[in-house]
């Protein structure tokens, strides 16, 4: 059977990349268990707050304080969830600047 | 220059590059000796009408303004179909790596297409149109008299019969062969082409809807299933003179698309901002459109990098050179010049003025005209047994290249201009003038558009003269 | 020798997953992105008018919708770290609770639209009602091609194929479901909460 070309360089690949995970811890790369259900708990309680807050609370200002309550739990989600702080610095910026972007920009509109 | 990359291949490898794969391929060459012919006739025109803005009865009324500029924009349209129509006939034979379903359906096809597309223009110039309408049947189901559809019903009809016979060749060839991202992006792209134009035979009484569905014919082809056929083109042409891997081309190829579709679809809407559809269309088609420059951007890094990461200096470099050039040329028509008029706010002002011609010309040639330009320029010099012209050729092919990219432009630039005052004078001023007064303003501009347009045909007489220019061949 | 690189070497930087999916994933955040910024001027210059239509917004379901899909994004971390670990059985449970997550989201905002439908109002009543349908709408359509990807991985995920040296299906999977997630985040917080 021919290999074609591609599939060479594809199983060459997969070597490459089996050999190198063995020099690397890959659970290293996610949060602990502990630290994921953490997470997973801030970002709810915080979801619970800003709502709250809207019902029942109604304090001035509340448009920024849960907008940049949005941010934070979207910096979280970037970081942790998506795993960005361990990726290529364009791509960690990019994203995190998306969200900078926009949530700075939503804040101003409610000045 | 490349002389000793050649020279230093056997010599069997040196046969076998310099001839197509597959003989069922030679179909595609009176395809695009057509779509070249018929190129001419559309330049022509467009300096028949270019001449009648400014000299307002030349030719009147032998050629009158309004039929000139249909048999402007219509040959325009079937000498890019021409072109895709042998770009595909071209490149799924190779990309399938098996002959043509059927090589002898393809030529009785050309001869249809070109004798019923050649018809349909004379009933233009030799008849009313009103008397033409009745002739052919358009009492029947009336499909006539909207813009770019002009076409008589049974030249319509023709039309979806020609593309189905070309959809059935290549699909049946596909089918029983090797299938690869190009191909069937090239495929799924023409096939859309042909299920919109259906949508020429939707013609509601209700103005809006009319003016509502008329774009899934226009704006979803050239916005839309064209983009994927362009790019699969640009694809297999980068796959060839690169030699780039073939994994990292199609995955920019899906990315592109994917990204087309994303902006294209819902940006439809920003041909729904006046026509009487419901209001929130300013906001979904401004949103949507202003991103439809990204897959062109795409196009233009894909292309600057795939040349860059090239694996082989390929002898055909005017080939090279209009791949290039239709990344940048796409980007800047239809990507920033569309972008110019595109924002609802924007449009309010520009709507139907040159602005929207400015873009209309650099767009279509940019994207459409240039990509198949492409293909020829790859194509025709194997399928007259050659890899690649002499450099004399390719040298006359470049020069045509510069001067009618740059002769378009000129021209885009110069219908800016009066597009600007169009909108000054006549819309954003507080004593606005009328659109005769606002025109008369323009002349000087508009006889500065017709030389350019002169410039443009002189470049393309010398792309023609490029396909008989000889001298010494590689060994 | 694995000691000696555990200690000291930080874990290379790669990019989780299918860079294609990464420039998907850009683009519709560019998408959205704009889509927020033009609601916020559109609500800058009728302030009233969105007020009054947020008042009338229940805020229990749609808090309980980004709980579902925090919850979601939790199994899907959690998926992700299973497989890293070759546990497959445990990966795959994880996605289903993705899934699920996912399915409870739907459930509850097709509930909320058809409610809003049945008092009778369209993309045409006015402006905060038309990007409130739009954009709710758009970002459902988004969950659902999510859950999609995330069945499809799961489906996938039967023969056993992703190893901790093969993962890029679920690390893709993964992206594009949090891309879904962050989006929502702001949703919630501009459309419903942020009054």
């Amino acid at each position: 059977m021919d290999l074609r070309p591609g599939d060479k360089r594809k199983a060459l690949f997969r070597i490459k990349e089996a050999l190198a995970a063995r020099g690397h811890d890959a659970v290293m790369t996610y949060p602990a268990p502990g630290t994921q259900r953490a997470l997973w708990l801030l970002l709810s309680l915080l979801t619970v707050l800003a709502a709250w807050l809207a019902e029942d609370g109604h304090p001035r200002r509340l448009a920024l304080i849960v907008l940049a309550l949005a941010w934070f739990k979207g910096v979280l989600l970037v970081e942790y969830y998506m795993g960005l702080r361990h990726a290529p610095r364009w791509l960690h910026a990019l994203v995190q600047g998306w969200l900078a972007v926009v949530s700075s920009a939503l804040l101003l509109s409610f000045f | 220059m490349s002389n000793a990359t050649v020279a230093s291949l056997p010599a069997s490898a040196t046969a076998a590059a310099s001839q197509v794969r597959y003989r069922s391929q030679a179909v595609a060459k009176p395809y695009f000796i057509a779509a070249i012919g018929l190129f001419i006739g559309q330049i022509v025109f467009g300096l028949i009408i270019g001449l009648q803005y400014v000299v307002g009865d030349f030719l009147f009324p032998v050629v009158t303004f309004s039929t000139a500029r249909m048999v402007h924009t219509n040959l325009l349209i079937v000498w890019l179909l021409f072109g895709f129509m042998g770009a595909g006939y071209y490149l799924i034979p190779e990309e399938t790596e098996r002959e043509l379903h059927s090589p002898k359906l393809a030529i009785i096809t050309f001869w249809v297409f070109l004798v019923a597309g050649a018809l349909t223009i004379l009933g233009y110039l030799g008849l009313p149109y009103n008397v033409l309408a009745h002739l052919t049947g358009n009492d029947l189901l009336p499909t006539m008299g909207r813009g770019y559809l002009e076409q008589p019903l049974i030249t319509k009809v023709g039309i979806v019969l020609v593309a189905l016979s070309f959809l059935y060749n290549l699909s049946m060839t596909l089918l029983a062969g090797r299938k690869t991202s190009i191909s069937i992006v090239m495929l799924l792209g023409l096939w859309g082409l042909a299920i919109f134009f259906l949508f020429s035979f939707v013609n509601p009484n209700n103005l809006v809807l009319d003016k509502y569905f008329w774009w899934w014919v226009v704006h979803l082809w050239v916005e839309g299933v064209w983009e994927l056929i362009m790019g699969a083109m640009l694809a297999f042409v980068l796959v060839k003179v690169t030699g780039v891997d073939r994994e990292i081309i199609e995955k920019w190829l899906y990315l592109i698309i994917a990204m087309t579709l994303i902006t294209g679809i819902v940006g439809t809407g920003h041909h729904y901002f006046w026509i009487g559809t419901p209001a929130y269309w300013q906001v979904w088609g401004s949103i949507f459109s202003a991103l439809e420059p990204i897959p062109f951007f795409m196009m233009t890094m894909f292309a600057f990098n795939m040349v860059k990461r090239r694996r082989r200096e390929h002898p055909n470099q005017a080939a090279t050179l209009w791949a290039l050039g239709t990344g940048v040329m796409s980007f800047l028509g239809a990507g920033v010049w569309g972008f110019l008029g595109t924002l609802s706010v924007v449009n309010y002002y520009t709507h139907g003025t040159q602005v929207t011609a400015s873009h209309g010309h650099m767009a279509f040639y940019g994207a459409y005209a240039m990509v198949v330009l492409t293909m020829i320029s790859y194509t025709m010099p194997l399928l007259r047994g050659r890899e690649a012209n002499s450099p004399q050729a390719q040298k006359v092919e470049k020069l045509a290249f510069w001067v009618m990219t740059l002769s378009i432009v000129a021209i885009t630039l110069c219908l800016t201009a009066a597009g600007a005052t169009q909108v000054l004078l006549q819309r954003l001023s507080d004593t606005p003038l009328s659109f005769m007064e606002t025109q008369d303003r323009i002349m000087p501009i508009y006889w500065a558009r017709w030389v350019c347009g002169i410039s443009f045909f002189c470049g393309l007489v010398l792309y023609v003269i490029s396909f008989f220019v000889t001298g010494k061949r590689e060994e | 020798m694995k000691a000696l690189v555990q200690s000291s070497a930080p874990p290379e930087r790669r990019v989780p997953g299918d860079l294609a999916m990464w420039c998907f994933i850009l683009a519709e955040l560019a998408v959205f992105g704009v889509f927020f910024l033009v609601y916020a001027v559109f609500r800058w210059r009728e302030p009233a008018l969105f007020a009054a239509g947020q008042r009338s917004l229940d805020l229990t379901l749609p808090t309980l919708n980004t709980l579902f899909l925090l919850a979601g994004s939790a199994a899907m971390l959690a998926a992700v770290s299973r497989f890293a670990e070759g546990r497959q059985p445990a990966g795959r449970r994880a996605l289903a609770l993705t899934m699920l997550c996912g399915g409870g989201f739907l459930a509850l905002k097709l509930y909320e639209l058809v409610g809003k439908f049945a008092r009778g109002i369209t993309l045409s009543t006015n402006d905060f009602w038309m990007f409130y349908l739009s954009l709710t709408v758009f970002h459902f359509l988004h969950v659902v091609l999510g859950m999609v990807i995330v069945a499809a991985v799961w489906r996938l995920a039967r023969d056993g194929r992703y190893t901790p040296d093969a993962m890029d299906g679920v690390e893709t999977a993964a992206a594009y479901w949090h891309m879904v997630d962050l989006v929502w985040l702001v949703l919630f917080a501009l459309v419903y909460v942020a009054r």
